[in-house]
């Protein structure tokens, strides 16, 4: 009789056989049998084919070079033919192109981005670590001390963390990305944002190492201070360190052997010029101290993050244009992050008059003005101040007010100018872009989310779409070395591209794919959530009332009173069953099927889906563990 | 087997566990005819029943069947005395031959990890020495569905006749993909998964099968344009997964989709419509198939149903629902096989059949279930499935109805050959029948201690039933 029922209900009358006698462990346990392998193993769909063509596109080579009605040919990682006389090969599967785009829109190819810094791929270390019990503050261990330049971002690489899929979704499929917290880090690697495995992700193994200005908070050093002094004691001991193994190398004898140090042994390359010292800084003020690091200690700089470098285009123009070829560009990756714009500014879109006062040559003298960490203040931009006496004066504006009396005002006047101070930021790029700078882009700080919106305001504050997309593409695989591979859409390269269905910058342009290596990632052109699935309560619906229930429960019905209130999309309510109350979680109506769920005391939570007509409602209580049992309510009283 | 004594079924296992196997020395062999079954009453299925007929058997096939059929020289004759001769039974759906003893991983070979992996050929698992395939045959069992499971795309099913001792003997020119179509049922009362969770795992695992099936889509179509004869480009890395789902895409090799709960029944119609498969796939388990039947009609897609003795998908739903499910579904015109989906107990494919029977499918239309109508859905019914001249040989003799449990089968035949009822159960039968010594001074002397199930179990049971 046993064998007759179907495998699945076999199990707890197995329970109760096995109690009675043991004799029947000869029998499988079927839940175990039936399915070896629930979990599902994302990465089996098998690809069909290594080649993909994205035929009749707009191809955009390289920044300024356009092809129209061309085709593109991925195969095996690699791009393999770019043109508008190429035909796709028989065994490529082709790139759809998007439905519900506009008629005359077709896809448009770039190269993929390419991020100058970010932490892509490198796990969050867990925050729960306790602080480390240090015997001696002014001489601790150096991985407490944040001197972990020996770490590799390679090493600590995983391909399943999150960011990788939140930049991929963003258009970028290359980072150089570096390890987390500490003034040393670690080295940074390039890398590919997708992968199976952190060495198939590489593109560069160690390409820099990387340097912050973040004390180690208890220990030293904890300052910036401390900091600077920190990385000029380390090259110093490196470059000894060297000298020492040096001679020891030529003659040994009588001499100590010299110890190897992980630390100076991670800082001799630099040292030697062959990899930069990658220093990530907001302010203007970090800019220049890493500036000052590398005119006094002659390693090769990167910076990366440089929000405030409006305030010293100067420094920058110099170090870019300084000295012999090697050593010349220094290269700069500004931050996607932007301050948000202060939406109760009292004029939060910028006029005319206003982006003139920042805008670089649009009015003479502004510029003079960005270049002074000092002049933050307003200066002659008359039209933003709110009082026309003492525009952006933080105290009183008249002298016959008092400015506690004055609240309003004040606050008014403090929005302006934050209003004011954030469209330095976003004009910061076209500064940068009419000073001769090159520049690519970091994503350290910057929300994948917000990447796009900031693009969109950066070129509205001026930056050309030309350079933007350059210092994307072109200019971010230059400056870090790999433009032989990446940064263009041609034959030969490396197949990262980004697919979209609209000129790049536009607002309602969507990425549709993105390929990594030649691996397509496909995406929707609306983003995912809202509407999607949920249908709409059907007319005349509405569960709000009191319910009189009745659950059969297995030891016998069980009553209780349903109460709901709002309306359908805000729902809410409380049950109560044998006289005790419960606050329903998760109330959703769709269509005619209510669903919520309520903790049910010692038989855990318990889900509850029903169906409505008219006065009445017909579901199922699933109970953990149990299976579902019937409930069947009427409802007694509302909606009012 | 007797439903009211189960007892002994339980203990068989255990008892087949405890003895050696040496019993296999005096094993009889399977005999070659020519054969001639004379008076008897020949069940043909497709000609209806021949009262006193006679059949010839010679090589592999029937040669000649009906009332004065002549019986060539030198033919081996059964006089069969009355008794029925019938088509061999085919169950639609098993793992017999996938597995021997369930709870030993080394001998159950019918499910592979992977969530798509439809290159794992069941065929390739068989094992001909199964001891679970002559305990199928005394019920007159000669062909089977050996299918893999687990996962999504769990492999590709074979037909294989009972008796040969390679697979490659017992293959009957049937394979197919099956497709566990992704579920939004619970799996049984220790489901705790909430509703939500069952139906975003349904709904990752179609993106799956959606996704898996593009591919599959994609792979064909390069693999015809290379056959066509295309030069510009290059021939795709093998896929083994694409490569088995290609002849599908095709329509060349049927799809089994197992699918049970209403909801997901009609979404599988829907899923075969979208993917222009509704003449390809062929329908499985369907444990609620009467709930939509009119709707698997519409769509005429062939369905193998069964289990039919189980218990109901429903608590709510009447303890008969899984018997009477295939007659129900037959009246709304739904063109269906039983199957057992079994494995070491596809020997009651005949009382599923009957419980069928008696609760609305009709004898008649129960017995084409288990013969003609699968041979049918499965593209093989110009072999086997009914009695005629030129079909292969697979059939039984028995002593009355086959679906009642106290039918005894007297003569087999699989191929032409007359294979022996003997088994490892009526191996044990005669080894515990007489015993000598006996169990005097055991210590529980009485049956029902721990060395007492074989006692119980021969007292009770014919060999032939059970």
């Amino acid at each position: 009789m046993l064998s007759r029922l179907p495998s699945c209900f076999r199990l707890p009358a197995l329970l109760v056989l096995l109690a009675l006698g043991g004799a029947l462990l000869a029998r499988p346990t079927q839940a175990q049998v039936q399915r070896p392998d629930e979990t599902p193993n994302p990465d089996d769909v098998p690809r069909a084919t290594g080649a993909y063509a994205i035929e009749d596109a707009r191809v955009v080579v390289a920044p300024g070079d356009t092809l129209e009605g061309a085709t593109v040919v991925v195969r095996d990682g690699l791009i393999e033919a770019v043109g508008r006389d190429v035909d796709a090969p028989y065994d490529a599967a082709a790139v759809e192109e998007a439905t519900g785009v506009e008629e005359d829109d077709s896809l448009v190819v770039h190269a993929g981005f390419i991020s100058g810094l970010s932490h892509a791929g490198i796990p969050q270390s867990g925050s729960s670590e306790e602080e480390p019990d240090v015997k001696r503050p002014g001489a601790p261990p150096p991985e407490v001390a944040g001197l972990q330049a020996d770490r590799s971002a390679r090493a600590l690489l995983d391909p399943e963390e999150n960011t990788l899929e939140d930049l991929r979704a963003a258009g970028f499929t290359a980072a150089h990305t570096v390890p987390r917290s500490g003034m040393l880090p670690g080295q940074g690697a390039v890398i590919q944002l997708a992968g199976d495995s952190p060495s198939g992700m590489v593109l560069r193994e160690s390409a820099s190492v990387f340097a912050q200005f973040e004390g180690a908070g208890r220990v030293y050093p904890a300052t910036d201070m401390a900091v600077i002094a920190t990385v000029r004691q380390l090259l110093r001991e490196a470059a000894r360190r060297q000298a020492l193994g040096e001679r020891y190398e030529e003659a040994p004898q009588d001499l100590p052997r010299p110890r190897y140090d992980d630390l100076h042994a991670a800082l001799s390359p630099v040292l030697a010029g062959d990899k930069p010292m990658f220093f990530f800084t907001d302010g203007a003020l970090g800019l220049h101290r890493a500036t000052r690091l590398h005119e006094e200690l002659g390693f090769p700089l990167a910076m990366a993050g440089l929000q405030q470098s409006f305030a010293a285009t100067e420094t920058l123009t110099e170090i870019q244009s300084e000295g012999d070829a090697e050593t010349a560009d220094v290269p700069l990756f500004l931050s996607l992050a932007l301050p948000e714009e202060p939406d109760d500014a009292p004029d939060a879109t910028p006029d005319t008059a206003r982006a003139d006062s920042v805008r670089p040559g649009a009015v003479s003298g502004a510029v003079a003005d960005t270049t002074q960490p000092d002049s933050v203040g307003v200066g002659q931009d008359t039209t933003k101040a709110v009082s026309p006496q003492a525009p952006g004066s933080p105290f009183i504006r008249d002298y016959r007010t008092r400015s506690y009396e004055d609240t309003d005002g004040e606050r008014e006047n403090l929005l302006a100018r934050r209003g004011l101070f954030a469209e330095r930021y976003y004009a910061n790029a076209a500064t940068l872009e009419d000073a001769g700078l090159q520049f690519g882009f970091s994503t350290k700080e910057a929300d994948a989310g917000d990447i796009h919106a900031n693009l969109r305001k950066m070129i509205e504050y001026g930056l050309s779409e030309e350079d933007a997309l350059a210092a994307l593409t072109t200019d971010a695989a230059r400056l870090l070395g790999l433009s032989r591979r990446l940064g263009t859409v041609e034959e030969g390269k490396i197949a990262n591209l980004v697919v979209t269905d609209g000129a790049l910058f536009e607002e309602d342009t969507a990425i549709r794919h993105v390929f990594v290596d030649g691996e397509p990632f496909e995406y929707s052109a609306e983003p995912a959530g809202g509407s999607e699935g949920e249908a709409p309560p059907a007319e005349g619906v509405n569960p709000a009332g009191t319910w009189e229930i009745e659950i059969s429960a297995p030891g016998g019905t069980q009553t209780g009173t349903l109460t709901l209130e709002g309306a359908p999309g805000n729902l809410s309510g409380t049950i109560v069953t044998r006289g005790e109350e419960q606050t329903l979680e998760d109330v959703e109506l769709s269509g005619s099927d209510l669903s919520f769920e309520f903790d049910g005391g010692q038989v855990g939570i318990l889900s509850v889906t029903a169906t409505i007509e008219g006065d009445t409602m017909e579901g199922l209580v699933t109970v953990p563990g149990y299976g579902g049992v019937a409930l069947e309510g009427t409802r007694i009283s509302g909606p009012e | 087997m007797r439903l009211r004594s189960f007892l002994p079924a339980l203990l068989l296992p255990f008892a087949l566990l405890l003895v050696g196997s040496d019993a296999h020395a005096q094993q009889p062999k399977a005999e070659r005819g020519p054969f001639a079954l004379t008076n008897a009453r020949i069940q043909t299925i497709t000609n209806g029943v021949i009262e006193d007929g006679t059949i010839v058997i010679e090589e592999d096939r029937i040669t000649a069947v009906g009332e004065n059929a002549p019986v060539p020289s030198g033919a081996q004759t059964f006089d069969l005395d009355g008794s029925t001769v019938y088509p061999g039974l085919i169950d639609a759906g098993t793992r017999l031959g996938l597995v021997e003893v369930g709870s030993l991983s080394e001998t159950r070979d019918y499910s592979e990890v992977g969530e798509v992996t439809p290159h794992m050929q069941a065929l390739t698992a068989i094992n001909p020495s199964s001891v679970s395939i002559p305990v199928t045959r005394v019920n007159g069992v000669t062909s089977v569905i050996a299918e893999p499971s687990g996962g999504l795309m769990p492999g590709t099913a074979a037909l294989i006749d009972l008796f040969g001792y390679t697979p490659a003997q017992m293959f009957r020119e049937f394979e197919a993909v099956t497709l566990d179509f992704p579920d939004t049922g619970r799996r049984g009362p220790w489901d705790d998964r909430s509703q939500q969770q069952i139906e975003k795992e349904a709904e990752e695992a179609i993106q799956k099968l959606n996704d898996t099936w593009a591919q599959a889509a994609l792979y064909a179509g390069i693999d015809s344009a290379r056959a066509a004869g295309a030069t510009d480009g290059q021939r795709p890395e093998y896929a083994p997964a694409l490569e088995a789902l290609a002849p599908v895409v095709r329509g060349d090799t049927p799809l089994i989709v197992k699918v049970d709960a209403a909801s997901d029944i009609t979404r599988a119609i829907e899923w075969a419509a979208e993917h222009d498969q509704t003449e390809n796939v062929i329908f499985s388990g369907l444990a609620e198939g009467w709930r939509v039947a009119d709707e698997i009609a519409d769509a005429g897609i062939p369905c193998l149903v069964g289990p039919v003795l189980a218990v109901p998908a429903r608590d709510a739903d009447r303890y008969s629902k899984p018997y009477a499910n295939a007659g129900l579904m037959r009246e709304a015109g739904v063109e269906l096989a039983i199957r057992s989906g079994e494995a070491e107990n596809v020997r009651n494919l005949p009382y599923h059949a009957g419980f069928a029977a008696t609760y609305g499918l009709g004898r008649e239309q129960a017995l084409r279930a288990v013969t003609i109508a699968p041979a049918r859905i499965l593209g093989v019914a110009d072999e086997i499935g009914s009695i005629e001249e030129g079909k292969v040989a697979n059939l039984f003799v028995a002593d009355g109805d086959p679906f009642k449990t106290s039918t005894d089968v007297e003569h087999l035949f699989i191929k032409g050959r007359r294979v022996p009822l003997v088994n490892r159960q009526t191996e044990l039968f005669e080894e515990y029948l007489d015993r000598e010594p006996g169990l005097e001074g055991q210590p529980g002397e009485q049956s029902g201690g721990n060395a007492g199930g074989p006692t119980g179990s021969a007292e009770e049971t014919t060999p032939e039933t059970d």
